[in-house]
């Protein structure tokens, strides 16, 4: 199995120099950084579901449905609200790219209000909190499995640093073009061999923990029910209450942090430097709603339930690992439990190599020379560009080597963060009354609320100061749902009494651009009303307080006095059901109110109606950067 | 059809190898779990998995508007060629082996034939096919003025 193992991750990195060499030598110099917004729709297609199912941490979410059953699993559905919110934002998102000729989702954001700084900085903040603590964790657990998969062979810190290097170096000589085209075949690899994995489970073992004896859950927690709507407790690490933490309110505002993902600035520079057609309907409803969303929901706890019967003090500690799980499959075939390790680190390798690239790209191409040396050439560009790489990358392998807690407690906020991001994305697509001041104020209000309900705000304070009277997740809602209820709210209020003020002009004119470049036409205003009615219904009863009513719902129907031997648990019919339910809801958003489909060839430019707008692209260096870059080149 | 830019013969190679790349490895994970644990139907699957990645591929040349290129063919035939002959020397070698897979891993190859055959049918009709494997076709009837020349100059 060390061979294998060992053969499986140098084919993989031999693969990934492969295309990067390739791309190297055919590209343009200065599509390294961008692609020259000419990524292959199928790219799209592919990496975005292995970035969604990657993204939302698979490594963890088998763990933890090993721990919490089936109302952990339950978050799976979270990916169908990503699906949704990329409906929601991308077209128009991809359509203002074209539109002001940039790429970068932070120049864009930064360029609709009015240039704000601190737009930049939040939106630069979170590219590098997902580049470095975030991917850290993913870096991680690559080390720990590949350390456990070779005995020790490779150690963790070592197998950490080959890998950081390994995938500096695919990103270094490829660029952008060559990590999107990695990153796609890894996702398919991903998927496909989370399927093979799961067939080869079912025929090689003699019969599946699932089915045999249901989803497994630590001591305390309930394998097969939500515990309730929510729970009035201080939170994970003061207070649990009973039957574990899961309950719809906390699988409702994870699956909110989930579209942290779809509005995080890494995955809008996916979006927008992509060549699209209808690449993005489809990977929205097919691939992220469907094929990623279905995959977890009912591969999940079948995995959880087999990690639960190959480590059960692993399970009964915490979270089960996967040592037990790799020395049955193994022990069946030894491709069998290479699946399963190939599985894993092609997951966590593609988030890592995506993340780090896409945040040195976006610091590349927005601070470095667009403020710092906006004469580069072409080739100093990417120079730039690979030395921001390598800082990256070294700063995530170190701290994934040397300090993994802090990688998890600093990685922890990165979804919510990014998720707080809403407001803004809705005010760039859809609402010109949306202002600069209202953004900037929700989300400081959003920051705050995420920081003080996650470990990282907890635990300096607490240390600094006195022991607060909450933990993580207070009434089991995740820091994203506090966040996004104070976000929204603080910039609804501000954004009443500032809507007309300053940029509001240049505003409505990107929107009148979106209106002329692709009309909404639909037939009838009925329609969106009706679907959007229908998706605050489908949320209510998947993933909101109605999902407490799969419990039983299957098992014992109402209206009748018996039970029904389904052999599953009610609640996974549930899940698959609104899964169902919910693709059917994004193909009718996507397709049919026509939110993802882009049938225009090409997109004139904006004309910007005044000349202090950065619409188009000028760009002033602030004044404090350019003193600085002043100062420090006169010494 | 747009002309095809500097990169996009490295996205379509790309698009071949996501393809490949789990199709391939899924089909040596079931055939080898297959022979070692004597059971047919994953050998089967396993060249499933194979037509199902050629298939891909071809839909990749659909949607790129392209066709296999002269290095897929080749490095296509040699690898089916090389399989088939140790697959040939490995049954007759080893006595378990035989008995295990000779019979689903001959129905693999014949399915493999059978869609490359359908293939070439369903793009370029039961003539051209055929054509295509007919190696006398290149046998010229040379006039009798022709004889005792190089092939190929006419006078």
């Amino acid at each position: 199995m060390i061979g294998l193992v060992l053969a499986a991750l140098a084919f993989l990195f031999v693969y990934a120099i492969y295309i990067s060499v390739l791309v190297g030598r055919r590209a343009p110099v200065g599509a390294f950084s961008d692609a020259g917004g000419g990524l292959p729709p199928w790219a799209l297609i592919f990496a975005s579901t292995g970035i969604a199912v990657s993204g939302i941490g698979l490594y963890d979410h088998f763990r933890l449905s090993g721990a919490y059953g089936l109302a952990f699993s339950h978050v799976g559905l979270g990916l169908v609200i990503m699906a949704i919110c990329s409906a929601l934002v991308h077209k128009r998102l991809w359509l203002a790219a074209r539109l002001t000729r940039q790429y970068s989702p932070v120049e864009i954001f930064c360029a609709y209000y009015d240039d704000s700084v601190t737009l930049r900085i939040f939106l630069l903040a979170v590219s590098v909190l997902l580049a470095v603590p975030f991917a850290g964790q993913s870096l991680d657990a690559a080390g720990r499995l590949i350390a456990g998969a070779t005995n020790g062979f490779l150690t963790r810190e070592s197998a950490v640093l080959l890998v950081a290097l390994f995938l500096f170096l695919h990103a270094a000589i490829g660029g952008w073009r060559a990590v999107v085209l990695v990153v796609a075949g890894l996702s398919a690899l991903v998927v496909a061999l989370m399927a093979l994995t799961l067939v080869l489970m079912a025929v090689g073992f003699d019969q599946l923990a699932m089915l045999a004896k249901g989803p497994s859950a630590i001591k305390g927690a309930l394998a097969d029910a939500i515990p309730g709507v929510m729970q009035y407790t201080a939170g994970v690490g003061k207070e649990v209450g009973p039957g574990g933490p899961w309950t719809t309110l906390a699988i409702f505002s994870t699956a909110l942090s989930f579209i942290g993902l779809a509005l995080s600035p890494a995955f809008g520079f996916l979006v927008t430097t992509t060549r699209m057609r209808s690449a993005l309907a489809f990977q929205q409803v097919w691939m992220i709603g469907g094929l990623a969303a279905g995959l977890l929901l009912l591969a999940a706890p079948i995995f959880g339930a087999e990690l639960a019967v190959g480590d059960p003090s692993g399970a009964a500690a915490g979270a089960p690992d996967y040592g037990g799980l790799l020395a049955r499959l193994g022990a069946l075939d030894p491709f069998a439990g290479l699946a399963l390790a190939v599985m894993l680190l092609a997951s966590l390798l593609l988030i890592v190599a995506f993340l780090v690239t896409a945040a040195a790209n976006l610091i590349s191409s927005d601070v470095v020379y667009k403020y710092m040396l906006p004469d580069m050439s072409a080739d100093d560009r990417r120079l730039a560009a690979r030395i921001v790489m390598a800082v990256l990358f070294a700063a995530a392998a170190a701290l994934a080597s040397f300090a993994p807690a802090f990688c998890a407690i600093a990685g922890s906020v990165s979804l919510s963060l990014a998720a707080q991001l809403l407001p803004a994305a809705v005010g760039l697509c859809f609402a010109p009354w949306v202002s600069r001041s209202g953004v900037i104020t929700g989300l400081i209000f959003g920051v705050i609320f995420v920081l003080f309900t996650e470990p990282p705000g907890l635990v300096a304070f607490e240390g600094l100061f006195l022991d607060l009277p909450w933990g993580r997740w207070p009434l089991t809602i995740h820091s994203a749902g506090w966040g996004l209820v104070a976000n929204i709210s603080a910039c609804l209020l501000v954004s009443l009494f500032t809507r007309s003020h300053q940029g509001r002009v240049d505003r409505d004119a990107l929107h009148s651009a979106y209106r002329t470049v692709i009309p909404a036409d639909v037939g009838s205003r009925v329609y969106p009303t009706a679907a959007w009615s229908l998706t605050f219904i489908w949320a209510y009863l998947a993933v909101g307080p109605g999902a407490i009513l799969g419990n039983q719902f299957f098992s014992k129907p109402i209206f009748t006095s018996g039970g029904a031997a389904l052999g599953v648990p009610s609640l996974w019919i549930w899940q698959i059901a609104f899964w169902l339910i919910g693709v059917l809801l994004v193909w009718w958003l996507a397709y049919q109110i026509r939110m993802s489909q882009i049938d225009v060839a090409t997109v004139p430019p904006l004309r910007a109606s005044s000349p202090a707008t950065d619409l188009l692209g000028r760009r002033r260096t602030p004044r404090w950067i350019s003193l600085l870059i002043e100062r420090l080149a006169e010494r | 059809m747009p002309p095809l830019t500097e990169t996009d013969p490295v996205d379509r190679h790309g698009l071949v190898l996501a393809i490949w790349l789990p199709a391939g490895f899924a089909a040596v994970a079931l055939y080898h779990y297959g022979v070692a644990g004597n059971s047919g139907w994953a050998i089967v699957s396993a060249f499933g998995v194979v037509i199902a990645g050629f298939i891909g591929h071809i839909i990749a040349n659909h949607v790129t508007r392209t066709a296999f290129t002269e290095r897929e063919l080749a490095l296509g035939l040699t690898s089916s060629g090389v399989a088939l002959v140790a697959f040939l020397v490995a049954s007759l070698a080893w006595r378990e082996f035989a008995e295990t897979a000779f019979f689903p891993t001959s129905i693999g190859f014949i399915a493999i034939v059978l869609a490359f055959a359908l293939h070439l049918i369903l793009t370029r009709g039961v003539r051209q096919a055929f054509e295509a494997f007919d190696v006398t076709r290149s046998f010229r009837v040379r006039r009798s003025n022709d004889i005792g020349r190089p092939e190929g100059r006419q006078s």
